[in-house]
């Protein structure tokens, strides 16, 4: 029964349906052309789709506000807020990389949160020690590399909470998300030579606020 | 933030206690590899020469290492979309309508729309100013003066003041302009109604009546009926004649004219010389209106889309 002919011809049939599904086809990156099939079908009305894209970029989303809005709830609001304003605006899409899309809309909505709430000083990052997340621990793990490790991040943490904004979010897009500098210019509507220039300062912002602790990072006791 | 006086010495490095002195935003633009020209020649003598220098440069490829090492923040809830949300989220209304005109398929309204718009203007513009679009009412203007010097053989010093409104489109030369005028004796200062048809009469070609040829470069065909009242009220027909007169033909030709009337007749025949002319001067207006008009609702359009959206 599997070897018969009309299995065949239907598994022939079957496949120019895959092929048929998006514009996409000429997009080679697998992770790219799924994306772009689930919001074309999400731009058809399936929310089902959306959520797929939801869940796929939910958790980078958020770990990238989280760096750039001092507070975990604004974090929260400016993430969903981002997902509403891509659903609102899909058809606005203009082709290229889906991630890229939504991280532009999610750091344009954490910029919008820390503006709004300028007037509003609110609580300075959390400690992140219970609540992040951290890579399962190998058998060759050090313990005490490990609490180090630890250590570093939360003092960069609350270093890069006590910069600016402007300086935390270029210095979160370059460094940490690994954008280059005309496109933090573009996402944040200023020059190429002051992304350069918020960075340069943040950095030495940053080391002023860490040359306590420059020994964790040296791999010393601090 | 502590930003070192810009104008020390960047070279001369040697000195560690001159370190409070040095440039350090060079020095992170150095380690962040920024640093180029002379700024990176600066910088790498400070990284070399400081040791204050050199242990920022360190710190700061360190910490810039650290960076991307952070721990990554855990979300605590779940962003999907329920029904209702995106229900709410749709556009309704005139909000739907609009919503096909953000998107990008429709980009190049606002390109398009500021184009017409632009070239609508100019079009009206153009058409205001009244220059002539390839007419023949500017090749008439020299063909006036001599026309003028015909003026003081007139006969009986009689002048017919007309004043020519010549039709659109009218612009071949005036066979009827050789026909003889006949005008009532007496008539001071008339002003002329040239029919539709007045034409640019390019030949000094006045008959013995003393017609002039047209300064504005109208004047009235054959068939046309120009019709003059003189100042006694008496009308006086001049068919087929030539009806206008150039400005400086008028007092030579005529003492008795009254200079109101000459200066009418000036006026009409400058309007002449506007409307007469190609057909653009016609469609012009019309076509411009349209284009601003159809490039202000595209613009109009996708901006209104853009904000709504």
């Amino acid at each position: 029964m599997l070897d018969s002919p009309r299995l065949t011809i239907a598994a022939r049939r079957a496949a120019p349906v895959v092929q048929d599904a998006r514009p996409s086809e000429a997009v080679e990156d697998p992770i790219q052309r799924r994306d772009l099939i689930l919001l074309e079908r999400a731009r058809d009305g399936s929310l089902d789709a959306f959520n797929d894209l939801v869940e796929c970029y939910q958790d980078h989303l958020f770990a990238l506000v989280a760096r750039m809005v001092p507070d975990r709830d604004q974090a929260s609001d400016a993430v969903q807020e981002a997902f509403f304003s891509a659903y609102r605006n899909m058809r606005s899409f203009r082709g290229g990389s889906v991630r890229s899309w939504l991280s532009r809309i999610a750091i344009n909505a954490a910029m919008d949160q820390q503006r709004l709430r300028k007037r509003r000083p609110s609580q300075p990052y959390p400690e992140l020690e219970d609540e992040s997340w951290q890579p399962p621990a190998g058998p060759e793990a050090d313990p005490e590399r490990t609490a180090m490790h630890t250590e570093r991040g939360r003092v960069l943490q609350a270093a890069l909470a006590a910069i600016t904004p402007d300086q935390r979010h270029a210095i979160v897009m370059f460094d940490v998300e690994g954008y280059d500098y005309a496109e933090i210019a573009e996402i944040t509507g200023v020059s190429l030579g002051t992304v350069k220039s918020r960075i340069h300062r943040g950095r030495l912002a940053l080391r002023d606020l860490l040359e306590g602790s420059m020994g964790l990072f040296r791999g010393e006791e601090g | 933030m502590p930003h070192p006086a810009e104008h020390a010495d960047p070279l001369a490095p040697a000195d560690p206690a001159a370190h409070a002195t040095h440039d350090t935003l060079l020095v992170a633009a150095f380690a962040g590899g920024d640093a180029t020209g002379a700024e990176l020649e600066t910088a790498a003598a400070l990284v070399a020469g400081c040791p204050g220098c050199a242990a920022l440069h360190g710190d700061l490829r360190l910490i810039a290492a650290a960076l991307p090492a952070m721990p990554t923040p855990r979300r605590s809830r779940d962003f999907r979309l329920t029904a209702g949300q995106a229900a709410s989220l749709r556009p309704a209304g005139w909000r739907r309508f609009l919503a096909p005109f953000a998107g990008p398929r429709f980009a190049f309204a606002a390109p398009l729309g500021s184009g017409l718009a632009a070239l609508g203007l100019a079009g009206l513009l153009l058409a205001g100013t009244g220059l002539p679009l390839g007419g023949s009412s500017a090749g008439a203007v020299p063909a006036a003066a001599p026309a003028a010097s015909a003026a003081p053989t007139a006969e009986d010093g009689f002048v017919s003041m007309a004043a020519a409104s010549a039709a659109p489109g009218a612009s071949a030369p005036a066979p009827g302009a050789q026909g003889p005028v006949t005008a009532p004796a007496g008539n001071t200062g008339a002003a002329a109604t040239a029919g539709p048809a007045a034409t640019a009469a390019p030949a000094p070609t006045a008959g013995p009546a003393g017609a002039l040829a047209p300064a504005g470069g109208a004047s009235t065909s054959a068939n046309d009926k120009s019709s003059a009242s003189g100042a006694d009220g008496s009308p006086g027909t001049v068919p087929g004649a030539a009806a206008a007169m150039t400005p400086g033909a008028s007092p030579a030709s005529s003492p008795v004219d009254a200079p109101g009337a000459s200066r009418e007749a000036m006026r009409a025949a400058d309007v002449g010389d506007q409307t007469g002319g190609s057909p653009f001067n016609s469609v012009l207006p019309a076509l411009g209106a349209a284009m601003l008009l159809v490039g202000l609702a595209l613009t109009g359009l996708r901006v209104l889309s853009r904000r709504v959206a």
